[in-house]
């Protein structure tokens, strides 16, 4: 996940979007060795082992999982790993306000 | 190893305790194993099949060569499960029975070979309590559903009952294509809820915790839902929230390195 993640965040380093993460590692400590010597650059809460009460609350059973939320905070995206390219190009151009959004597709990714 | 292995048994059957229970010996058959011998002989195999893999395995310098093992010698699950269906069905309707099914169970079975399994576990063993264990390992497969139906139905512990009901509602929640479905999970959620909460689940909690962090997630967090808030400390202890990026697209991601 880490190198399509940092190229992600590379590519729309411009645009209206961002990788939050919720770690589950061990210590806050652990935590930011990670970031340091992976150069993860974006913003994670830190949930403690396991991801903690946040994990627990988005009832999450397997990692990673990834939700792509769009401007209005709406679900637009869940899965087991990274969110197709083109529906994340589609979110940004939507919240750079260069198209109308469009209603939600029924489905979910794995 | 095979010889080694038999060797082993022999020399525990000699000593073996518990004697005053064994089975008549049929005279057609001299050469009967204890089934409870049999099956143990046969887990311990395939635990030194599994150790003896992990050598090689760890000895293998490349990509090339690991992958090469894995197709030619990791132990074939399938070769082992037939040898606990011949158990099973050896011992009809007995305790080993059920156990050696029931460990069948969880060696990567086709699917012919799980519906075989799960029809001698219906046919012989309903009663068995051990049949709480095999839920948790279906997921899909043309006999799962009846399967689990069947337990909820006939299954004389409530134990049994709850994890069936339990799995038939996450597999209804996992295969959810649209509406009816998800409603379907959640009548299913509903029940776990109302009839078995106290039982426990085996990753931890009871079944009605999970039960109900299901229906959350059903009624908040599938698609097009707006996304619950998260509060909370980044690595640096510094306070944030979720709606701090609100406008922008967010790439949430659960993640941990371990």
């Amino acid at each position: 996940m880490f190198p399509h993640e940092r190229s992600l965040v590379e590519k729309h380093k411009d645009a209206p979007f961002v990788i939050i993460g919720v770690n589950s590692d061990e210590s806050a400590e652990q935590l930011r060795e990670i970031q340091k010597k992976e150069n993860l650059t974006w913003r994670s809460f830190f949930a403690g082992r396991g991801g903690g009460e946040i994990a627990k609350q988005f009832n999450v059973r397997g990692w990673p999982t990834v939700y792509l939320l769009d401007k209005d905070m709406k679900i637009r995206f869940k899965g087991h790993g990274s969110p197709p390219d083109e529906l994340i190009e589609e979110l940004i151009a939507e919240a750079a306000g260069k198209v109308p959004a469009k209603p939600p597709e029924k489905k979910s990714g794995e | 190893m095979l010889p080694l292995a038999l060797l082993g048994l022999t020399s525990c059957l000699i000593a073996a305790p518990g004697t005053l229970t064994l089975p008549v010996q049929e005279p057609t058959e001299g050469r009967r194993v204890d089934p409870a011998d049999a099956l143990a002989d046969l887990q311990q195999r395939y635990q030194e099949a599994q150790v003896a893999f992990g050598k090689l395995y760890q000895s293998a310098k490349t990509d090339e060569e690991r992958q090469k093992l894995f197709q030619e010698s990791y132990p074939k699950g399938a070769e082992y499960a037939r040898e606990a269906l011949a158990i099973g069905n050896d011992a009809k309707g007995t305790d080993v029975a059920a156990e050696a099914l029931v460990w069948a169970m969880q060696l990567g079975l086709d699917s012919d070979m799980q519906t075989k399994v799960l029809k001698l576990l219906l046919e012989n063993h309903i009663d068995s309590e051990s049949l709480g264990d095999v839920c948790f390992d279906l997921y899909g497969g043309p006999a799962t559903d009846e399967f689990l139906k069947e337990l909820v139905e006939k299954s004389p512990h409530d134990a049994v009952k709850g994890k069936a009901l339990f799995q038939r509602a996450s597999i209804a929640k996992d295969s959810s294509a649209g509406e009816d479905d998800e409603k379907a999970a959640l009548a299913l959620f509903e029940q776990v809820i109302e009839s078995y909460s106290g039982i426990d689940h085996p990753w931890g909690g009871t079944l009605g915790e999970m039960a109900r962090s299901n229906v959350f997630e059903i009624e908040n967090l599938g698609i097009g839902k707006i996304c619950p808030e998260i509060t909370g400390a980044d690595a640096d202890g510094v306070e944030f929230k979720l709606t701090d990026y609100k406008g922008k697209v967010i790439f949430l991601d659960f993640w941990g390195f371990w």
